[in-house]
């Protein structure tokens, strides 16, 4: 009798071991919460809704993020054109590179709360966050490499093979895969503490330059760069002319010629880190941008309606609303670690 | 009186499946009453030029079927039809007097815009446009033999989803009367229905089309009548 209570509680013991070892090697991703800055409006769509954001998934979009291996000749990575101490964006150059030394047509834009948008790219040829990457992975002037060539590379390296299985619970290496863990890294770059976002939290007081160039701001900017992401996320004609390139902006996509000439507004925020500015890098600096509103013909046919009022501004206002600008540096979001290489 | 719930549960159950049944459909491709072997072979359209085909790839989606019963649930499902391997996709529909079959060529336009996709919405499938997103419905590649181009390209990449050139093409065929229905429908899609229908798609005027736009959306008029039901 005893010797057989004996063997059960054996058993017993045994089996709760191999469970635990068992429930080891069960996939347990560790969630993350996705917080919405106060002052921030809700994002239209949750980007996150069918890709759950995890530390896995984050940490192996952070990885192909950085992997310059993944490019045709091993050079170029998503990072090579959105530099992380640049906000995102290419910085000091006016068109991004691609790989063997070749040019892009377009100024690489900051990559900072895409959460927040829909269309991407400054002709709104991106339809969701999830699929921009296979535009610069497969553009011949940018990563120039096949799809199936790098999801090979990717499946070659065991280090990945790691990585998706903590993120998804297997090692089933696909496109979708792969794109939902860069989306969740990207997703993830919010920035919302500058100057300006500890001034609205009562944490910081504009210098008397700053405040009055916010009132400028609020005059003449906001309508189109609305605060708080600075962009109201439209593509509109802000009266510059046509480059080199015949870079017609959404009218390419859209195939509407009252289209010509409309291109992504921008983000403002770390404006003093991303020139120079506009689609093609055409403005070195954030003064000769508002010269280009100041001296603007207001009367331009496909001109965005918000620009049709005359700006009458002195050179000291010009320089008060710079001031301001470079009040949305944010750089606890250039400099922090989880996002940096 | 649980026995008696438990029998007609049982009977509920029985009724779903008997009401279901599993329906093969394939298809396959032919121009000038030949099936298409991708052997460079020549043929002509209706205009009298001269092409082969290497590729012929579409997406069928919402494939169902027309029953008398009056309500029949809208199916949602997509297919990658690669006509090079005769392709047969099963799906499991309600019965019913089954009157003939209808689909959409192409992909539903809420696929288009809804993130990274798998299987055979994966872009891996070459079917999807990067730089202006959205699906390649129907993809034609091969020679156009009387082009004074060097490299004699036909290329007719049809896709869009946005208004006013949506590619997405309903069909519908309804069974003849002598047609008698097994479970297997054979679906032939007639490449000369494709140049010559309500667009005249003369491949000299336009030999590649590469995009969304008026073309493509022209040549999508010919979607609805290019295929029939073979015996």
């Amino acid at each position: 009798m005893k010797i057989k209570v004996t063997i059960y509680l054996i058993g017993f013991i045994v089996g709760i071991f191999c469970l635990i070892g068992w429930s080891n090697n069960f996939y347990k991703p560790t969630p993350i919460i996705f917080k919405i800055p106060k002052g921030f409006p809700k994002p239209a769509k949750n980007i996150f809704a069918k890709n759950p954001l995890t530390e896995e998934g984050f940490a192996l979009g952070k990885k192909l993020f950085y992997d310059a291996k993944l490019s045709k000749d091993g050079q170029v990575s998503c990072e090579s054109c959105h530099q992380s101490f640049a906000a995102f964006s290419t910085y000091d150059h006016d068109f991004s590179h691609g790989v063997f030394n070749s040019f892009t047509t377009r100024n690489a834009p900051s990559l900072a709360n895409l959460a927040w948008m829909d269309n991407m790219h400054w002709d709104g040829g991106i339809n969701h966050l999830e699929v921009q990457p296979l535009s610069p992975l497969t553009a011949a002037n940018e990563m120039g490499e096949s799809l199936d060539t790098v999801l090979q590379k990717i499946k070659a390296d065991t280090a990945y093979l790691r990585l998706f299985k903590a993120a998804f619970g297997n090692a089933n290496i696909t496109t979708q895969k792969m794109l939902q863990a860069i989306a969740q890294f990207t997703g993830s770059l919010v920035s919302a503490n500058s100057n300006y976002d500890k001034m609205k939290r009562g944490e910081y007081i504009f210098r008397e330059p700053e405040k009055k160039g916010y009132e400028l701001f609020k005059t003449y900017c906001n309508s189109c760069h609305t605060e708080p992401l600075f962009t109201n996320n439209k593509f509109l004609n802000n009266g510059i002319t046509l480059n080199i390139y015949n870079d017609v902006g959404l009218q390419k996509i859209s195939l509407k010629a009252a289209d010509s000439l409309k291109f992504k507004v921008p983000t403002l925020r770390n404006v003093a880190l991303t020139f120079p500015y506009m689609h093609d890098g055409r403005f070195g600096d954030v003064e000769k941008v508002i010269d280009h509103y100041r001296n603007l013909d207001t009367t331009l046919i496909n001109l965005d309606t918000n620009l049709r009022r005359k700006i009458i501004m002195t050179e000291r206002e010009k320089k008060q609303l710079a001031l301001f600008l470079y009040t949305l540096t944010d750089t606890s979001f250039t400099k922090n670690k989880r996002f940096a290489f | 009186m649980n026995k008696v719930i438990f029998s007609l549960f049982l009977l509920c159950q029985s009724q779903i499946l008997i009401a279901q049944q599993k329906i093969n459909v394939n298809f396959s491709a032919i121009a000038n009453a030949k099936k298409i072997n991708f052997d460079g072979s020549i043929f002509k359209n209706d205009f009298n030029e001269s092409y082969s085909v290497s590729k012929l790839k579409f997406y069928i989606s919402n494939i169902n079927l027309i029953s008398l019963a009056a309500t029949q649930l809208p199916k949602k499902n997509v297919f990658l039809i690669d006509a090079v391997s005769d392709k047969t996709v099963q799906i499991s529909l309600p019965k019913g007097k089954i009157i003939g079959i209808t689909f959409m060529l192409g992909v539903d336009s809420a696929l288009h815009c809804s993130g990274a996709q798998t299987g055979a919405l994966d872009p891996l499938n070459g079917m999807f446009w990067t730089w202006n997103n959205g699906y390649i419905n129907f993809k034609l590649e091969g020679k156009f033999i009387d082009s004074t181009l060097q490299n004699k390209k036909l290329e007719h990449h049809i896709g869009g989803y946005k208004s006013p050139f949506t590619t997405l093409q309903s069909v519908t065929i309804l069974f003849s009367k002598n047609y008698t229905f097994k479970n297997n429908v054979n679906i032939v899609l007639n490449l000369d229905a494709y140049w010559n229908g309500e667009s005249k798609l003369y491949i000299n005027k336009n030999p590649l089309i590469g995009s969304a736009g008026a073309n493509a959306f022209e040549a999508s008029l010919n979607f609805g009548k290019m295929f029939f039901v073979s015996p």
